[in-house]
């Protein structure tokens, strides 16, 4: 191999090249330069030095967190090596749902304008009622889920990426809210707003989906909590209720609510895409890991069968698809979050 | 070899090509890159703050692979040409390779 020197002049000032941007030592030996989103991201949990909350060994947080996030099962070396495929940051997902929310807004005020709810027959205002707004208690209730996975997450890649699909559900609650509110005008006889909770609580198809989300409300670990939200009632919640109810609902004559929900279904695929990463990241920090995951999904996985069967079943009265079709459809796109890592949805 | 900085490319008599690119994480990732895609030649900076230049005599080569390494992301190189104002020498393209050269 030829090697070619540079001869420079003297007045070329040829210097070795001293970077005028450094990395951060946190970051180790990266082998390059972190990225923006590393930049935002890395070793923001403040939780994790000993004890966990710059208090008393013994005050209530401290206990919490050793009890439910530092004596679980799951074994990772560098918690810090995850990372959201997708890279959000606050700047990005600041930027990336303005531009959501303008388009969402414009459906509203295009469809508004041409006057589409007075248009809707009676059966898709019963559908509505039935499937729709009930969704703003659903809602509200990942967005707490979300808000737990993220607050004893163990790293801040693992958190920032639950603190944005938290904020997807405000996103979701405020949606629900706005057109719930456009229906009740619309329609005052009925009980759009009024309504909801009743159904929510007392519809008996709605009971399956609301015995699992409270349930999945009191699991205190991390690692049970990971598995009944991310693995169970959050994909098939929004499988349900915005993947196959966006079809329903075209078919059933609700085009705007249909549109709705099927942006709203692009934020549940960015949660998958970053749960499906941290399954393949457990999985690779240790094996024993999938063994513990499929524990705690072999308790849970129950739960969230019923969620299929009592979902497709509200959803097939919109007169379009058959509840076996939807539960079909469903439980394949569940199955393709959490096979690849060989986990199984079969029930104990 | 090294990566030398240099406030003056007229004075150095050699036949120099190679990218000139926006300053910022990009350009600092091709300078690795070229570092390590052309073993046996010093790779000169002459960083202007807002776009920097990066050259090599003869010949630079810049791959795909390399930069994706040093960017932590994957990147087409077709998409630098939005950060590449001008380049010095000639280019030859491929989906995998850049290829700056000397030609009279």
């Amino acid at each position: 191999m030829t090697t070619e020197h540079i001869v420079a002049s003297p007045s070329a000032g040829a210097k070795p090249r001293t970077r005028r941007l450094k990395t951060w030592t946190a970051f180790g030996d990266l082998g390059r330069r972190p990225s923006e989103y590393e930049i935002l991201t890395h070793g923001l949990n403040h939780t994790t030095g000993q004890p966990a909350l710059e208090l008393g060994p013994d005050v209530h947080g401290n206990r919490w967190l050793r009890e439910h996030r530092d004596s679980m099962s799951l074994k990772v070396g560098d918690w810090d090596a995850f990372r959201d495929p997708d890279a959000v940051t606050y700047g990005s997902y600041v930027a990336m749902q303005d531009d959501q929310e303008t388009y969402v807004e414009g459906l509203l005020e295009r469809f508004d304008r041409e006057d589409h709810d007075a248009g809707l027959p009676d059966e898709a205002l019963d559908f509505l009622a039935l499937t729709v707004t009930p969704c703003r208690y659903l809602a509200h209730a990942e967005q707490m889920l979300s808000a737990y996975v993220q607050q004893l997450a163990p790293t801040s890649y693992v958190a920032t990426a639950a603190t944005f699909q938290t904020a997807d559900q405000l996103r979701r609650v405020q949606l629900m809210a706005y057109r719930t509110t456009q229906l009740r005008l619309a329609f005052p006889q009925r009980t759009f707003g009024t309504g909801e909770r009743a159904t929510w609580e007392t519809y008996p198809a709605w009971q399956p989906i609301r015995d699992a989300v409270e349930h999945a409300l009191v699991e205190f670990d991390w690692d049970r909590a990971v598995v009944a939200t991310q693995l169970v009632v959050k994909p098939v919640a929004d499988l349900l209720f915005l993947q196959q109810l966006g079809h329903e609902l075209a078919a059933a004559g609700a085009v705007l609510d249909g549109l709705l929900a099927e942006n709203l279904w692009r934020d549940a695929q960015r949660s998958r895409r970053w749960t499906g990463a941290l399954l393949r990241f457990l999985a690779a920090a240790d094996p024993a890991n999938v063994g513990v995951l499929q524990g705690h999904l072999r308790e849970w996985a129950g739960r969230g069968h019923a969620m299929v069967a009592a979902g497709s079943g509200l959803l097939a009265q919109g007169g379009g698809r058959s509840s076996t079709e939807i539960a079909t459809a469903v439980t394949e796109g569940w199955r393709e979050l959490i096979e690849p890592i060989g986990l199984t949805v079969e029930a104990a | 070899m090294a990566v030398l900085e240099i406030d003056d490319i007229e004075s150095i008599d050699q036949n120099l090509v190679g990218p000139v690119v926006r300053a910022g994480s990009l350009a600092e990732a091709i300078i690795d890159a070229v570092a390590d895609d052309n073993p046996g030649r010093d790779v000169l900076v002459l960083d202007r703050d807002d776009y920097v230049r990066i050259h090599t005599a003869q010949t630079c080569r810049l791959t795909r692979a390399s930069l994706e390494r040093h960017l932590g992301q994957p990147v087409q190189l077709a998409t630098l040409e939005i950060d590449m104002p001008a380049f010095k020498g000639r280019l030859r393209t491929r989906t995998d390779e850049y290829v700056w050269f000397y030609d009279k």
